[in-house]
């Protein structure tokens, strides 16, 4: 039956952690307050060490929309530091990825080593008066980790360490990235009209399998498709599927897929052939294993619809050319532009956004409910989903589900 | 006869517009047996050239068979390719360089560049009519938004 009005407008009835309100995706209030709340305040994945891996390797990104390059110093420490000029503020590194000796500005000189600190001040003569010297121009460092080889970065000085950060849901691919020497073969941008959240929801939605014909013919005919859970870090809004409860691996039919074939080589170590393990980690971030490659997917948001995805693959350090191209055929058969999947998932995620951009869709969702057993939840559930908002909620101070009521907010 | 010029330019032409017809049968017939096509591009951020796709003429063949399957952009792509040179390497191969711009026009109407680049193709003039033996797709363009299911 149709919904009048105000059905339409009135929340779905489901319980109140089952549905989030859309303006989550389109709010510019909301996203404001999602920088300063949420995502300075949690780690963010910035690349592979195997993208800095000299001494003076860096990449240019951004955050919440400030400038950021992170760079392998001399004491081989990667650092990250707020890429703008302590003079008059202009971007200082202006490439996306090199190799550096110093960091020289462009605009009027000042030069910075590679531990962030002030070196050079063109006719350094001028600031004696009135400063500021050397020692009171140096770059804001911001705080940089490493675990399994994933650099991540935090503007909040006082948030747990990353290890404790990624917490119990480093079983995921702690093992895997320990045994692999793993190096980035590829990498793709993609700017999209839709919310960062939403991007990060596709990737933890198998429902939405369903609408890949590669998973229509590889995972969905798999028959124990159903039995793997969700394992759910409730304290840090991660989660990952991997192995089945009876701990034998869930097996991907590649060979059900026209002109592919199953995936028996170049095996990762620590997982079988044809096995998929697939991590979300809190706030943006997914570590996929698809057998033979490693896929890393961050996105950096520019507004709340406007959304930069990052996708990475990842090889096996000094293995030959011929492994490296079939490896990378693997990778770019599912993930990638011109992928099977790829443009399949931007599409998702542009086609809902067109839809709660001006409030055609109120609210989003989220009620799947698929137990498999000692409080676990299936694959296409959205059990991983309701999670990640509570999570939202907590640092937000707001329910997903009514984020705008000023009432609920001061509570 | 020995192929001319011309011939070799028409392939590539020929190549671009069954592709923008999406007539997959009648765009395979341009290839020769055993070809191999690749999109390939150097990647500025990690400093590596990376393939995006690659494929063998029987992978190649299933791929463009099962396009009708996945949801594909529902607009249309056109090609615009301007052979700029042709090099032949004794009686059997021709090199061919032809610069590309893909348009894509979405089901409005409204049209945009997808992507610019070139192919690098190797032509096989053994026979009466010219094939592609090896096509690679080299994009100087790295952000083609919602990416395509389709070849360039
Ligand atoms: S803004 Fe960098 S030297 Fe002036
Ligand atoms: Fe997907």
């Amino acid at each position: 039956m149709p919904r009048t009005a105000e059905e339409f407008l009135s929340p779905p009835s489901v319980p109140e952690d089952c549905y989030v309100s859309s303006s989550v995706y389109t709010d510019p209030d909301l996203y404001a307050e999602e920088e300063e709340k949420l995502l300075r305040r949690t780690w963010k994945f910035v690349c592979h060490v195997s993208e800095v891996p000299n001494i003076g390797d860096y990449r240019t990104h951004d955050w919440t929309g400030v400038p950021l390059v992170t760079v392998r110093s001399p004491d081989k420490k990667v650092r990250t530091f707020v890429n703008s000029c302590s003079h008059r503020g202009s971007r200082v590194v202006r490439y996306p990825a090199g190799n550096m000796k110093h960091m020289t500005c462009f605009f009027h000189l000042w030069e910075y080593d590679l531990y962030g600190n002030c070196t050079y001040q063109t006719r350094d003569e001028g600031y004696e008066a009135h400063g500021p010297t050397k020692e009171q121009a140096g770059l804001r460092e911001v705080r940089t980790d490493t675990f399994c080889g994933l650099v991540f970065m935090n503007f909040d000085g006082n948030a747990a360490p990353l290890r404790e950060y990624i917490g119990e849901t480093a079983t995921a691919f702690e093992s895997i990235f320990g045994e692999n020497d793993f190096e980035i073969f590829h990498l793709n941008r993609t700017h999209m009209k839709g919310n960062w959240k939403a991007w990060f929801l596709t990737n933890c939605d198998f429902y939405h399998e369903w609408g890949h014909q590669v998973n229509r013919s590889t995972n969905l005919t798999s028959p124990d498709y159903h039995d793997r859970p969700w394992r759910l870090n409730h304290a840090q809004g991660h989660g990952y599927t991997a192995r089945k409860l009876d701990n034998e691996p869930f097996v991907v039919q590649y060979k059900n897929y026209k002109g592919w074939k199953n995936r028996d080589g170049l095996v990762l170590r620590g997982l079988q052939p044809g096995e998929l393990v697939l991590t979300d980690l809190f706030p943006n971030t997914s570590v996929f294993m698809r057998t033979t490659c490693v896929r890393i997917n961050h996105s950096t948001p520019y507004g709340p619809d406007h959304t930069v995805m990052e996708e990475r693959g990842l090889g096996i350090k000094g293995e030959s050319e011929a492994d490296r191209r079939q490896r990378a055929k693997e990778f770019t058969q599912v993930w990638g532009p011109y992928s099977r999947n790829g443009a399949e998932d931007v599409a998702f995620v542009e086609e809902s956004h067109r839809c709660q951009e001006f409030g055609a869709n109120k609210y989003d969702v989220i009620s799947r409910n698929e137990p498999i057993g000692d409080g676990l939840q299936r694959p296409q559930s959205d059990a991983y989903v309701r999670l990640f908002y509570d999570k939202w909620g907590d640092y937000m101070g707001r329910p997903a589900n009514n984020p705008k009521n000023l009432m609920t907010a001061a509570e | 006869m020995p192929i001319s010029d011309e011939q070799i330019t028409r392939l590539i032409y020929r190549s671009c517009l069954r592709l923008d017809a999406e007539d997959f049968e009648a765009y395979l017939e341009l290839f020769a047996p055993e070809f191999e096509y690749r999109i390939s591009n150097y990647s500025v951020e990690i400093r590596k050239d990376q393939r995006w796709m690659d494929v063998n003429q029987d992978e190649y063949k299933a791929l463009l068979e099962s396009i009708p399957l996945h949801s594909k952009p529902l607009g249309t792509f056109a090609r615009h390719a301007n052979v700029y040179d042709i090099e032949r390497n004794g009686e059997d191969r021709a090199k061919v360089t032809t610069f590309l711009t893909v348009y894509y026009t979405t089901p409005d109407g409204g049209t945009k560049v997808f992507a610019v680049g070139k192919y690098f193709d190797e032509v096989d003039i053994s026979g009466d009519q010219p094939l592609i033996a090896d096509r690679e797709v080299r994009l100087e363009t790295r952000e083609v938004g919602i990416g395509s299911i389709v070849p360039m």
